[in-house]
């Protein structure tokens, strides 16, 4: 097999020598035609030529190192298999869950969202495209204001903090998908638990204002925002995502074009120097390295906007079936979500434990949470627990609760919230459809005493 | 170290300028995952743009890896892949990578190994 890999991709090189370094080692040729732009690619190249390419960043596209055209039967030894991987990205804990690095892509485990405002080092982090490199000077980044509008705008961040007045609040900010691995049977996409989403604070300024500005003509109805992130694949006329709202959702006063993120300025990886905050809404839409918004006199059809992408059934559908895309419709909204964060999941408890102090959180998209419920008999009967209130609209809500078990051994906690409108977590995850977004089912986890 | 490309020896120049990778995904080999005819094709295949976690992370029914190959192609611009190619990619990730109609979200973390 692995002869034939080789030749494989010998005889790919020799057909379409671009072709074969974008499909077999991950590698873009950019414009100058030169230059690994993605470590894998160049990882899975040293691999086959079976030493460390030292020039890699200087080495033309489309040819083929001499080891390989010299010696295609010497195939290269695959690393030894595996076992799982611990995360590990710089300023993150390393307990957070790996769910794919190309794109990268980890989630924050319930029991590491304990704190009130989630610290950068517990922040999910979700990619869609390539993670541009970190802007030498933020303050010259620019961002482009432009479509239906009387005057198109052009201004850089520095400008913007100058112009316009800051504003900071409390935010989650929650992947679409979160939830996504409840479905049964399995959706498509990230296999994200509870933990794509996390409440930070968030500095910026107003996105309205800064759209009013550019002066919105009357035939404007919708946004389509567009980021620096190239796609995967290095095809740099390929759109990674470029989704948008309607328009009266971007000019709500909370939503901000942010660059500080829990009074620091906005990291890279969260899409720093600049990015939207949209909050409420699926995380795809609060776009990071935010280069232009354009607004539109209809609904935005850009790259995450069409067929099943973000999007859940109108009518409800078979689950695992095919699905029409004629019965979708956006996902806007976020729904109603409660977490146990204390204890963790499989937490063992010593014996003659009769009292678990419990703590968590909630929240409900563009609602606030009403109520929030725990059992431990698995839903028979229900205990009311304190809830606080949100810091500013769109923060989350933390609760606590005190339960009474009644003897040792092995012990499920629920817990479900019921939004402003009165609509409470499903047991089940509800409305199945092909790429898996609104799963919300109530939060569960084990503990067992003794 | 000059590396020799193509037909011909190509000095490279010592002092290019490198910025370091926002972020360097580990290497990934087709041993890391379930082994099974085509495993390897599907590999390179997959991972010329992605990373084969989020591949390793489905289960789907043939059918539905089959609609997966055709949203890749429509939304992603990847080679439109047909005949018995597609078949061999489709087998070795229906079998691999199988329906299954148990979520995955939830595991008890006491469950007797």
């Amino acid at each position: 097999m692995s002869d034939k890999r080789e030749r494989t991709i010998v005889d790919l090189r020799m057909e379409d020598p671009e072709r074969a370094d974008a499909t077999i080692f991950g590698r873009r040729t950019d414009v100058s035609r030169r230059g690994f732009m993605n470590g894998a690619g160049l990882a899975a190249m040293s691999a086959a030529v079976g030493g460390t390419i030292v020039h890699s960043a200087t080495m033309p596209g489309g040819l083929i190192p001499a080891a390989l055209a010299q010696d295609a039967k010497k195939a290269p030894e695959a690393a030894a298999a595996q076992g799982p991987q611990p995360f590990s990205f710089p300023g993150k804990d390393p307990g957070l869950s790996l769910l794919g690095e190309r794109p990268l892509v980890a989630e924050t485990p319930e029991h590491l969202l304990d704190d009130e405002t989630t610290p950068l080092s517990k922040f999910f982090i979700r990619n869609n495209g390539q993670i541009p490199e970190k802007a030498a000077q933020p303050d010259a980044w620019e961002l482009t204001i432009d479509g239906e509008v009387n005057s198109p705008l052009k201004i850089t961040l520095g400008e913007l903090k100058k112009r316009f007045a800051t504003k900071s609040l409390y935010a989650v900010l929650e992947c679409g998908g979160n939830g996504r691995s409840f479905y049964a049977p399995q959706a498509r996409g990230n296999q994200w638990t509870n933990g794509g989403a996390g409440c930070a604070k968030w500095t910026g300024v107003s996105l309205a204002e800064v759209l009013k500005a550019a002066g919105p003509k009357a035939s404007a109805t919708y946004t389509a925002h567009y980021g620096a992130d190239q796609h995967l694949s290095g095809d740099p006329k390929q759109v990674t995502l470029s989704r948008g709202v309607r328009l009266p959702k971007a000019m709500e006063p909370e939503c901000l074009l942010v660059w500080a993120m829990n009074d620091a300025p906005l990291e890279n990886i969260h899409g720093g120097p600049l990015r939207l905050l949209i909050p409420g809404w699926p995380g795809s839409v609060s776009h990071k390295w935010l280069t232009r918004i354009t607004l539109r006199d209809k609904e935005h059809d850009g790259a995450g906007m069409t067929g099943f992408s973000y999007r859940v059934p109108i009518n409800p559908m078979v689950p695992g079936g095919k699905g029409d895309p004629k019965n979708f419709k956006i996902l806007e909204s976020m729904p109603v979500r409660g977490i146990i964060t204390n204890p963790a999941n499989g937490t063992k408890l010593p014996a003659g434990t009769r009292e678990i102090a419990l703590r968590g959180a909630a929240w409900a998209g563009d609602d606030t949470v009403k109520a929030m419920h725990v059992s431990t008999d698995y839903g028979a009967t229900w205990q009311q627990v304190e809830l606080g209130n949100p810091r500013n609209k769109f923060d989350w809500q933390r609760w606590t609760a005190r339960i009474k078990l009644p003897g040792d051994g092995y012990y499920e906690i629920w817990a479900r919230a019921t939004d402003s409108n009165g609509r409470m977590q499903p047991h089940a995850a509800p409305n199945w459809n092909p790429q898996g977004y609104g799963g919300n089912p109530l939060h569960r986890i084990a503990v067992l005493v003794g | 170290m000059a590396i020799i490309v193509g037909s011909a020896a190509i000095a490279l120049p010592a002092t290019a300028q490198q910025t370091p990778p926002a972020f360097e995904p580990r290497d990934e080999t087709p041993e890391q995952y379930p082994p099974g005819p085509n495993r390897d094709d599907t590999f390179y295949f997959c991972v010329a743009c992605h990373s084969f976690q989020i591949v390793a992370q489905q289960r789907m029914s043939r059918s539905r890896w089959d609609d997966v190959l055709t949203w890749m192609t429509e939304r992603h611009k990847m080679p439109d892949v047909q005949g018995e190619e597609r078949d061999k990619i489709l087998d070795y990730l229906s079998t691999a990578f199988p329906e299954t109609t148990q979520p995955r979200g939830w595991k008890n973390p006491f469950a007797p190994k």
